[in-house]
Order: structure tokens, then C-alpha cells, then sequence
């Protein structure tokens, strides 16, 4: 049975940036991913348009920014390349995997880890929590020899966690409220928050923004 | 002054059958065409007449192709060396060494690195000689074992004691000149050139020439062949795809060890197949990165037939390489290594085995106004790491969109032309917020052509939405939603 995703009551939360240039508030919990030194393997759990999705988006642009390949299982054939590459991820540098089914979705997976990927993202999100479980531990225990092995992370992108004990990282995500102004969709806001942690961020909560249409980003000496 | 090699393989047929099967060295072997022996001691005996004298003898039939590649190689090795090859005939080479001094420490220097590529494709067997000409060079090759490098000084010294069947006189010369008491090519030399015209015309005079060591023609050099090929029959009808990979394996080894021998890698193969009721099935793998890694190439040959395996037991193969030039990449002091090209493309057949070969790719953006359109291209396997991150732009807080492909079809509820209630499969949900319409009109050249007026929808199940009304069949559908 997936584990139940609840935010933790306590801890340190770190509010949101008053200006474009701050740093985006999750990059404090995830940013250990950035230069994979270990094997990893993250949970981004929630619930619909909490911007969970841009998390994801958001770690494929900071893999591709360290020089890395990045792998994109795609079970629900959710993928938009305008939207991915609006985030800052070099296409090239991202191969795309859309398995027929949650038992390819891991062997892919496995297969990208083992060659030398330094993040793989995993997006199972319609799949049936049934015919996951299905798949059993000796699915994940691979996964995450293969992620020790390599160094590498993988982040596994659903409503719920489904991982259970083998992630490392486990981050659920809610939306505060969907940002439209003078007529214009502008962005979502949420919290992130971490539901399980071996080790890492000090943060255990965090609001951040996504926006519909970003600003460029400055470059130094601008 | 000029210099020559000579490569010379004394018993062709036997050197292409060791050569496609190693593991026969050393035992008592016959190659047979028409029920006659073609190689060896045992020549010119039926085998029959050989069996009688040997009989633990192996007996294989003569391979026009095996013989062909043999040569073949023996071309790629002296090609090694000098880009001036003469070949002129199945298992004889010549080399002009002008030029070449640079690269090897001596002419003995030469012998000794030839001789390691030569058993490095195979060929295990070859003689080779250094002289001024090339019939110095051919009968340095073809004496005692070969292997002598003649001084142009001590040429006329080393032909004289050499006995005259080495040049291959026809017989009918041979036997007078046997008659007379010519043995050596010293001895022929020696009579004056009107004398031996006289008696043995054309022939005799030309053949003397060769015993003083002249070449009878100018080098003629041939262009340098890109051409890889390499066969095998089995012998029986290979049925299933593991015994096919096998064979496969072998002939792949012997393709890569003619292309390392002249600095090539494979780019792409092509695969022919002689089935067992003489059809042929031909098969070919395209390679991302150029390779000569067997293990990479029998993956990725063995991922190509499983999808598409011959559908009758192979009697024969064949695979040619379209040659290629290995790219060496840059590594960077401060990026992670990336993974091979080869190991990549490995990877990507992998996975186009599991997936099928439309659902693996680099995601690709279309271009054209139409929102929902994506596309997967092939991924360029040698894409480089600083490059990447030289041309990447900084990671941005941006919305993502996770596409719902197809769209999904929903009835719409409208006041003021703007969307307030929307049911779908069964469920009706509200309409909390909406921005829109914009309207998005494009490719009405074409079969694509649209229409559509869209919006971005709260609903209540608590998703933000994209939802689009189509002007051409005036039908509402959710082609994403916001996350």
C-alpha cells in the first residue's frame, strides 16, 4: 500500500522569495541532487497543479546545468518539450522514455542509471497504485542498488509515494492558490513539504511560486 | 632508391578457413572444391585418398567469400603501412616503402609490426620480404620462410643460390631448363640475354630478367578500398537467435579487427541473410557513435533481430561496415564524466527494444503555433558534456504543463461564450476561474489545419487546466493540465 502523505507539523519553513532573483525556496531542500554524489532516490508526491511537475522540471535544468544527461520516463506520455525547455532544460540533453507499462517504466529506468545518467526522473502518475504494488520491493531494492552504484538520482513523480522505505527523500506538495491577474493565468503557489528524510535539508517546509510566463534570467553583470 | 614489402599468404584456401575458424590450428585440415583438395600437403588428392593417409581429417568445403575476405584483410594490413599498395593477385601484396621510413624504426622494424597485424586480423601464416623490386621483395617472401630484408648491395648475392621453381616457371621451361642443368636462379642469370632468346624465346628471356631480380612491370598502386565485408557459412542451418548471435560474434571480431588495423570504426552495418529455401533477408543497424567495440556491436545487432529476426533457419551471412572515424571526447576537469557514445547507443537499442523505436528520443519542439505539438526526435548520443553546459540556460521557476495525449473530449456548459460548468466522464465539475480566450488559428495550408479558442480553467477538482474549443467541429477538449 502506498504510505499516506502528510506534511510535518513542525519544523523550519521557509517563506517565499520577495524578488525574481532569490533563490527558489526548494532548491534548499532538493539541492543536494544538483551534484549527485551518492545514489538518491527522491519522491515528489501531490496533488493536482501543486507544482510538483515543476520540482521535477526544475532538478532536470540543475542535472543538465552540472553537464549531466538527464531521462525522462514518461508512463502517462505527459511530457511537453515547450514547456520543459521554458524551464531552462537543454533538450538535447534529455533523452525521452514513454513505456508501455509500469514494469518497462522501471527496467528503463534501471537501464538509464546503469549507463551513466546523472538524474532520472520516473513519472508514473496515473499509473494504478495496484499494479504498482505489483511490481513489489525487489523493483526498487534494483533501482536503488543500480542508483548506489552509479551516483546518480532518480526522482519518482506521482500523487502518492510509492516507494515507501527506499527513498532517500520524500517530498509531498499542496497548492495555496492559483495566481490569475487582470484576466491572465500567472502562476501556481504551493508548499513543499518533506514527509520523509534520511539526511540532508534542515528545512522541513517551504512555500514557492511558479510562474506561467518567467522573466529571462539575468546573467551575471546584468 | 625504391624499397618494397611483399605480403605473401602461400596457401590462401587454408589461411581464410583458419581464419573464420581458429580453432581448427593445428589439426590435420583439407579445403575441398569439386571433391579435389585445394590446400596443403595433401593437394590435388581426392578425399578419399586423403582419408586413407589421414583419417582424423577435417574436410571444408572452399569459400569463394572467406577467401575474398582473407585477401581482403591482407590489403587493410599492407594499407596499415603505406597508402601505395599494388595487389595483384588472391594472397600477394606489394608495398612501396618510400615514404614509410618515418613510421618504423627499420625495415626489420617493418617486418616485426606487420607481422603482429597480420596475426591481429587473422592471418597467422603470411610471409614477407624486403627488397629493391618488387620480385626481390616476392622472392625474399617466399624463401626459407620469408622474412629477409635484401640490401640492394647484396641483392644479386642473395637470388644467385636460389633455386629457379621459386619463380613458378611454366613446366615446359622448367623441364629444359632442367635438362640443360639450370637449378638456380644464379646459374639462368648468367646466360647472355640473345643466346637465351634464341632457345626459349619471350618466356626465357623474361624469366631470366626476374632471376637478376627486374620487375617485368611498372607498380601499379590501387586505390585504397573502404569497402568491409565478412562472411560465414556454417554449414548447417543456424534456427535460433542464439546460436545466431554466435556467429554473428565471430564475424563481428574479424570485421573490427580490419577496421582497427586501418584506424576505422564502425558507422552502420548492413546484415544479409541466406535462408535455408535461398531467400535472402537483409537487416540494417545504424550505430549512433561510431564503434568498434564487438560486445557493443553483437548487442546491438542481437536487439535489431530480435524485433525483426529471420523468419526462416540462416544458411549463410554476410555483414558489411560502413566505416566510420571514432570521436574521442574532451573530458572536463569539473563536469561529470558522461557515458560513452557506444555504451549510449547500446542503451538507446535497449531501450527501443523494450519501448518500441517511436517511444524513445530527445523530446523535440515543433515548429508551429499549435500548443499541443511535440515530437521525439533521434537522441545525438554525442552530444558533449561542456557543450551542454556552455549553450544551457539557467534553471527558471517555471510553470510545467503535463500534456493529456489525446485530449480529452468534455461538454461545456458557456455564459457569455466563456466556460462556467464541465462534465466529464460523468462527473461535472465548476468552473472556479477562467482566463481566456485566446484565439489560435494556424497550418490552414494543411490537413493540420486548427482553429481554436483557448482558456486556463480552476476547476474544482482542484487542477488548473487547458481547455480549448474547437471552432471546426465546435467541440471542447483538455489538452493539459498546469503543475
Amino acid at each position: 500500500m502506498p504510505a499516506p502523505a502528510s506534511p510535518p507539523r513542525e519544523g523550519k519553513e521557509v517563506g517565499l522569495p520577495r524578488t525574481e532573483e532569490e533563490e527558489f525556496p526548494p532548491d534548499r531542500l532538493l539541492r543536494p541532487l544538483e551534484r549527485p554524489d551518492q545514489g538518491r532516490l527522491i519522491e515528489l508526491s501531490g496533488a493536482r497543479s501543486s507544482g510538483r511537475t515543476a520540482l521535477a522540471y526544475r532538478l532536470a535544468a540543475g542535472a543538465v546545468a552540472c553537464g549531466g544527461l538527464v531521462g525522462w520516463v514518461d508512463l502517462p506520455d505527459a511530457l511537453d518539450p515547450r514547456f520543459l525547455r521554458r524551464s531552462g532544460v537543454d533538450l538535447r540533453a534529455l533523452l525521452w522514455i514513454r513505456p508501455p507499462h509500469p514494469r518497462a517504466a522501471l527496467r528503463a529506468a534501471e537501464l538509464l542509471i546503469r549507463t551513466g545518467f546523472a538524474l532520472v526522473v520516473l513519472d508514473l502518475d496515473p499509473a494504478d497504485p495496484r499494479e504498482l504494488s505489483r511490481l513489489g520491493s525487489a523493483a526498487w531494492t534494483r533501482l536503488l542498488r543500480a542508483l548506489r552504484g552509479a551516483r546518480a538520482s532518480a526522482v519518482v513523480l506521482g500523487p502518492e509515494r510509492v516507494s515507501g522505505s527506499f527513498s532517500t527523500l520524500g517530498l509531498y506538495t499542496e497548492r495555496r492558490r492559483a495566481i490569475f491577474d487582470h484576466g491572465l493565468f500567472e502562476g501556481l503557489e504551493g508548499r513543499a513539504a518533506v514527509v520523509r528524510n534520511r539526511a540532508g535539508p534542515t528545512e522541513t517546509a517551504c512555500a514557492f511560486r511558479v510562474r506561467h510566463r518567467p522573466q529571462p534570467a539575468r546573467t551575471a553583470g546584468e | 632508391m625504391s624499397r618494397y614489402a611483399c605480403l605473401l599468404i602461400p596457401d590462401l584456401p587454408l589461411a581464410a578457413l583458419l581464419r573464420a575458424e581458429p580453432e581448427l590450428s593445428g589439426k590435420p585440415l583439407v579445403v575441398v572444391d569439386d571433391e579435389s583438395i585445394v590446400s596443403g600437403w595433401l593437394r590435388g588428392l581426392t578425399i578419399a585418398q586423403a582419408r586413407a593417409a589421414v583419417p582424423d581429417l577435417i574436410v571444408r568445403g572452399l569459400s569463394s567469400q572467406g577467401l575474398e575476405s582473407a585477401h581482403a584483410a591482407l590489403v587493410d594490413v599492407a594499407l596499415s603501412a603505406t597508402s601505395r599498395v599494388e595487389d595483384t593477385s588472391p594472397g600477394t601484396v606489394y608495398l612501396d616503402l618510400e615514404g614509410s621510413e618515418a613510421l618504423f624504426p627499420s625495415e626489420r622494424g617493418l617486418l616485426t609490426a606487420l607481422d603482429a597485424r597480420l596475426a591481429n586480423v587473422g592471418l597467422d601464416s603470411v610471409r614477407a620480404g624486403v627488397g629493391p623490386t618488387r620480385t626481390v621483395a616476392f622472392l625474399a617472401a617466399r624463401h626459407d620462410g620469408g622474412g629477409h630484408v635484401v640490401r640492394t648491395a647484396r641483392a644479386r648475392a642473395f637470388l644467385a643460390p636460389l633455386p629457379l621453381d621459386l619463380l613458378d616457371p611454366p613446366d615446359d621451361l622448367w623441364e629444359r631448363l632442367a635438362r640443360w642443368g639450370l637449378r638456380t636462379l644464379g646459374e639462368l642469370s648468367r646466360i647472355p640475354r640473345p643466346a637465351l632468346g634464341t632457345r626459349l624465346g619471350e618466356a626465357g628471356v623474361a624469366l631470366a630478367r626476374r632471376a637478376r631480380g627486374a620487375d617485368l612491370a611498372p607498380f601499379r598502386p590501387a586505390a585504397p578500398r573502404l569497402r568491409f565485408e565478412e562472411s560465414a557459412e556454417p554449414g548447417y542451418p543456424v534456427v535460433d537467435l542464439e546460436a545466431l548471435s554466435f556467429v554473428l560474434r565471430g564475424v563481428l571480431d574479424r570485421l573490427t579487427r580490419r577496421l582497427r588495423v586501418r584506424g576505422l570504426a564502425v558507422r552502420e552495418l548492413l546484415l544479409e541473410f541466406e535462408l535455408e529455401s535461398g531467400q535472402r533477408f537483409t537487416r540494417s543497424v545504424s550505430l549512433g557513435a561510431a564503434t568498434v567495440e564487438v560486445p557493443v556491436l553483437t548487442s546491438l545487432v542481437r536487439l535489431a533481430l530480435e524485433q525483426h529476426a529471420p523468419p526462416e533457419p540462416v544458411e549463410r551471412l554476410r555483414i558489411t561496415a560502413t566505416p566510420g572515424s571514432v570521436e574521442s571526447a574532451q573530458l572536463d576537469l569539473f563536469l561529470p564524466p558522461l557515458p560513452a557514445p557506444a555504451e549510449l547507443a547500446v542503451t538507446v537499442a535497449r531501450l527501443e527494444a523494450l519501448c518500441g523505436a517511436d517511444r524513445v528520443g530527445a523530446p523535440g519542439v515543433v515548429d508551429t503555433h499549435r500548443p499541443d505539438a511535440a515530437r521525439i526526435e533521434a537522441f545525438a548520443s554525442d552530444a558533449h558534456g561542456a557543450q551542454l553546459l556552455r549553450d544551457a540556460p539557467p534553471p527558471r521557476a517555471a510553470m510545467a504543463l503535463r500534456a493529456l495525449r489525446p485530449p480529452r473530449a468534455v461538454r461545456v456548459r458557456e455564459r457569455e461564450q466563456r466556460p462556467v460548468r464541465l462534465e466529464r466522464d460523468g462527473q461535472t465539475l465548476r468552473v472556479l476561474r477562467c482566463a481566456g480566450p485566446w484565439r489560435l488559428f494556424g497550418e490552414w495550408w494543411g490537413e493540420r489545419c486548427f482553429a481554436r479558442d483557448y482558456f486556463d480553467v480552476e476547476l474544482s477538482d482542484g487542477g488548473v487546466y487547458r481547455l480549448y474549443h474547437s471552432l471546426q467541429d465546435d467541440a471542447w477538449r483538455l489538452d493539459g493540465l498546469y503543475d
